[in-house]
């Protein structure tokens, strides 16, 4: 069943965008100055199955932010509004030198009622997914209490700039939060469905069945990373590593193109406009187009990700790439969605080049220490792999690397790749959700610790 | 019941909401409650960063409604102000019956005086920022600070309730997050994140920030052996992060079963000399979210309950838990403990500014001296890891050995570890330099002297 927005139509659309360019080219020179508004609209519905917590909860908001850069200085205003004195209001706090008037665009027209059919949709098919996990949890043959939170995700956005407007972007996702004695356990998707609830209720069912295992000796065991695991794995390891903000602590970005990661069969891109449907974007949070951009081609180092000042401070930076938690923040350079292409094992394939080793379904949080470069990722249970197949349980345990370990121990790569959330990253305490399309990877030579 | 006009409000605070929030809660379904809650704020955030400087103004404006009946309760929020009217959310409710507090006897609590400060200027920010780095590179030859952020913001809110809590409270607060290194003689750099949080930034001294960023990188840098007996001066920045990893201890109905489990310990491990306390007579602990001594201090909470000290363990005897006024037995003798970080979150039970209760007349120079072998640790350099069974914990810090009272040498990375228990019961002496850190909430403490912990030198 496809979940409908909760705001089909949207009063973005009928934004006037001349005015406002016309207003941010009085503020910014013509140049190299950045000077944009990033409008924004979100709504939030959650849901708990907790009967002890307050019920439905339900949050809206819109507002705007005036962003002037000029060479390494920027400024920015936002706030929780977006009228038409609420814009002039930002304009004024980032102008660095004030018109005697700025030019103001028409009130927005707003659009009530066009929720309407299509927000029960969402709330209903909400309300049904805790009663779809339980049976899927049953017909797992566990039962065990937990608080399940549901909630479902919209952000609208356009940005003007004194020369473009953006199409409106639209996301439209849900999240899950499962909580229960032995631990959490978080999925993002877009669609809430049967098969979400299939694949959570399996999450749950093995980190249930694993909650008590003893944790696997510290060593170097080869790792067969499903698609989820592998996604954070590559989210981590990769995509943090080769953002332009973070490559800047060292140097110039632009020096890490070409370095040898991994095997010349080694392609991993990052690409907003193909990530799932309700999370894809065509244009970033600076307004800039996304494109399909290769951050390792045959196993090398291809295009740091950037976001325009980046882009500008270090020339051979391609901008598309700027994304931000929301309107109060400046945009960073982020990864939005992962892709690595599939290789040519079978799942028995896999099996086999993992034998002896540990199969990591999922990864429950991640870390890199961008000073050392190491990544950090946490493993809330795993299973031994044992004559081509899944064995017994092992608890929780950490594998610590560096990206030349995780691309170089690089064993082999499923032949299916699964599109998926790679969970809520938290990049300089902007909390954003990030998507992968990855297959199932055998690793080798990494460390895990108890 | 009708929403009374009895308005309890902090000079300065948001104007009472409207006739039209109050027309909004007077005309509720009939069976329901309905808490209105309004907030605003204002917020300047600066940077120096390697990619730039920047330079960020954020004005946040928004509203909550919290309301329901008997059979289910919802929560909605927007921009802006109160609506006039709650569209769907009035008719949807779900999951617990509505509970909002009945008015509470008005605050006595005064604003301080550093509430009417006006936020720091665009020059004023950086001139800080400079300030610290040109201070710490004087200080500290090859010291550099990488990034800087400064953020200095004023809020104010007001509460109406059709139980008749009218309320209006007023925030400001500043931080300030620093990431400093330090060349270590052919053995790479070492680094150190600071963060530090004050009402205003005129608490903020350049040289004194720079000199503690100073002693940290240079306590990280190895000269001396990590003493393997004696005992430990722990300073506020350190003591106050191990209080907020022992705070879910003294927190919630479960508190006092954990606190007899460890207290439990402390006797099993022949410390006949407790005599049925939790921890050593030296010390108290207290949640007030009122205490000026803390930036987030403030008359009401977030569901409008005064403010007032709440003691939780006195002279190391267990005494009462931290509970939210739905959660006590008494709820018209209640502190207020929600917290309410803005317009968009549901309020939840504290800390608040939870503490340890200094003592005025103890000097941090006649702790040290008094201090014949052992350590001066300085601060957290990681979070706080806690063990599997919640009992023992796990810090990487920095700090200085100690020989009859003087600094000879910097540590190197080290862990600190050991029990809460442990902790609780060995402390020795406590000063009366209250400080404290951020966190969930703030977490406060004077340096301690301490036994029975251990520090070692860091593994790599």
């Amino acid at each position: 069943m496809a979940t409908a927005p909760l705001h089909p139509l949207h009063p973005l659309d009928t934004l006037d965008t001349g005015a406002v360019a016309r207003a941010l080219a009085l503020i910014a020179a013509p140049g190299d100055e950045i000077a944009d508004v990033f409008y924004e609209r979100r709504s939030e519905l959650e849901l708990t199955n907790d009967e002890r917590e307050i019920g439905v909860r339900r949050r809206d908001e819109r507002g705007l932010a005036a962003r002037l850069v000029r060479g390494e200085r920027s400024w920015l205003a936002s706030r929780d509004g977006d009228s038409p004195a609420e814009l002039q209001a930002a304009l004024r706090a980032v102008a660095r030198a004030l018109p005697p008037a700025l030019p103001s665009p028409e009130p927005f027209a707003e659009l009530h009622g066009a929720a309407g059919a299509d927000s029960q949709s969402v709330e209903s098919e909400m309300r049904a997914f805790p009663a779809q996990l339980e049976r899927a949890l049953r017909k797992r043959l566990v039962a065990f209490p937990f608080r399940l939170t549901v909630r479902w995700h919209e952000r609208t956005s356009r940005v003007v700039t004194s020369r473009t407007a953006s199409p409106v972007e639209r996301e439209a996702f849900a999240s899950l939060d499962a909580a229960a004695d032995w631990g959490r356990c978080g999925e993002l998707a877009t669609r809430l469905d049967d098969e979400l609830a299939e694949r959570f209720a399996e999450r749950l069912a093995q980190r249930f069945r694993a909650r008590s295992a003893p944790p696997p000796a510290a060593g170097h065991p080869t790792l067969l990373l499903a698609p989820a695991a592998a996604a954070v794995a590559l989210h981590e390891a990769v995509a943090h590593a080769l953002e332009a903000d973070l490559l800047a602590l060292t140097g110039s970005p632009s020096a890490a193109e070409g370095l040898l990661l991994g095997s010349p069969t080694l392609d991993i891109l990052d690409d907003p406009s193909s990530a799932p449907d309700g999370a894809r974007r065509t244009v970033d949070d600076e307004g800039v187009p996304t494109s399909r951009r290769w951050l390792v081609r045959g196993g090398r180092v291809a295009q740091p990700i950037a976001d325009l000042r980046h882009a500008r401070r270090f020339g051979e930076l391609l901008p598309g790439s700027g994304f931000r938690s929301d309107r109060h923040v400046e945009p960073l350079p982020r990864t939005h969605h992962l892709e690595l292409l599939a290789g040519q094992a079978s799942a028995a394939d896999l099996l086999a080049e993992a034998e002896g080793g540990l199969a990591v379904a999922e990864i429950e949080s991640g870390a890199l220490d961008v000073a050392s470069g190491r990544f950090v990722l946490v493993v809330p249970g795993a299973r031994r792999v044992s004559g081509g197949a899944l064995g017994e349980a092992v608890g929780r345990f950490t594998i610590q690397g560096r990206i030349g370990a995780l691309l170089g121990g690089l064993v082999a790569a499923g032949a299916r790749r699964e599109a998926a959330g790679a969970g809520w990253c938290a990049k300089a305490g902007q909390r954003r959700a990030v998507w992968a399309t990855v297959p199932a990877l055998v690793v080798a030579g990494l460390e895990i610790a108890p | 019941m009708s929403v009374e006009r009895r308005r309890q409000s902090v000079p300065g605070a948001l104007p009472a909401l409207g006739d039209a929030a109050r027309e909004l809660v007077a005309r509720r379904p009939r069976g329901d409650e309905l808490e209105l809650y309004e907030k605003r704020g204002r917020s300047r955030r600066f940077t120096i960063a390697p990619e730039g400087e920047s330079f960020a103004q954020a004005t946040e404006a928004g509203w909550a409604a919290r309301g329901g009946d008997g059979r289910g309760s919802y929560f909605v929020t927007g921009t802006g102000g109160p609506p006039p009217k709650l569209d769907a959310a009035g008719r949807e409710r779900s999951g617990a019956p509505i509970r909002l507090p009945l008015p509470f006897a008005p605050s006595s609590w005064t604003p301080p005086a550093e509430l009417d400060a006006p936020l720091v200027t665009e020059n004023e920010g950086f001139a800080l920022l400079a300030g610290i780095a040109r201070e710490l590179a004087r200080e500290l030859p090859g010291a550099v600070a990488r990034r800087l952020a400064f953020e200095d913001g004023a809020s104010s809110s007001a509460l109406l309730s059709s139980l008749g809590v009218d309320v209006s409270s007023r925030g400001r607060a500043c931080s300030l997050r620093i990431e400093a290194e330090l060349p270590n003689a052919g053995q790479g750099t070492v680094r150190v994140e600071a963060e530090f949080v004050a009402r205003t930034a005129a608490e903020l001294k350049p040289l004194g920030v720079a000199r503690r960023l100073a002693d940290r990188l240079l306590a990280l840098r190895p000269e001396a052996n990590a003493p393997s007996a004696g005992e430990l001066v722990l300073a506020p920045p350190l003591a106050a992060r191990l209080l907020e990893a022992l705070a879910p201890r003294l927190v919630g109905l479960d508190a006092p079963a954990a606190m007899a489990a460890m207290e439990e310990t402390a006797q099993n491990d022949n410390r006949d000399e407790l005599e049925g306390r939790a921890g050593s007579r030296l010390l108290s602990i207290v949640d007030d979210g009122g205490d000026f001594r803390g930036a987030l201090a403030a008359a009401y909470d977030g569901e409008g309950v005064p403010c007032r000290p709440q003691s939780l363990l006195i002279e190391g005897r267990f005494v009462a838990p931290l509970l939210a006024w739905w959660q006590s037995a008494n709820p018209n003798a209640a502190t207020g403990v929600s917290l309410r970080p803005g317009w968009r979150d549901l309020p939840r039970p504290g800390p608040t500014q939870l503490f340890i209760a200094p003592a005025p007349a103890v000097s941090v120079a006649e702790l040290v001296g008094s201090i014949a072998a052992g350590a001066y640790l300085l601060a957290a350099e990681s979070g706080v890891r806690i063990s599997a069974d919640g009992a023992g914990f796990t810090v990487a810090v920095s700090g200085f050995a100690l020989e009859r009272g003087r600094a000879t040498g910097g540590l190197g990375p080290c862990t600190l570890h050991g029990r809460f228990d442990s902790l609780l019961c060995g402390v020795r002496a406590v000063g009366r330099d209250l400080a404290f850190v951020p966190g969930r909430a703030l977490f406060g403490s004077p340096t301690l002297v301490v036994s029975g912990l251990v520090l070692e030198r860091a593994a790599g």
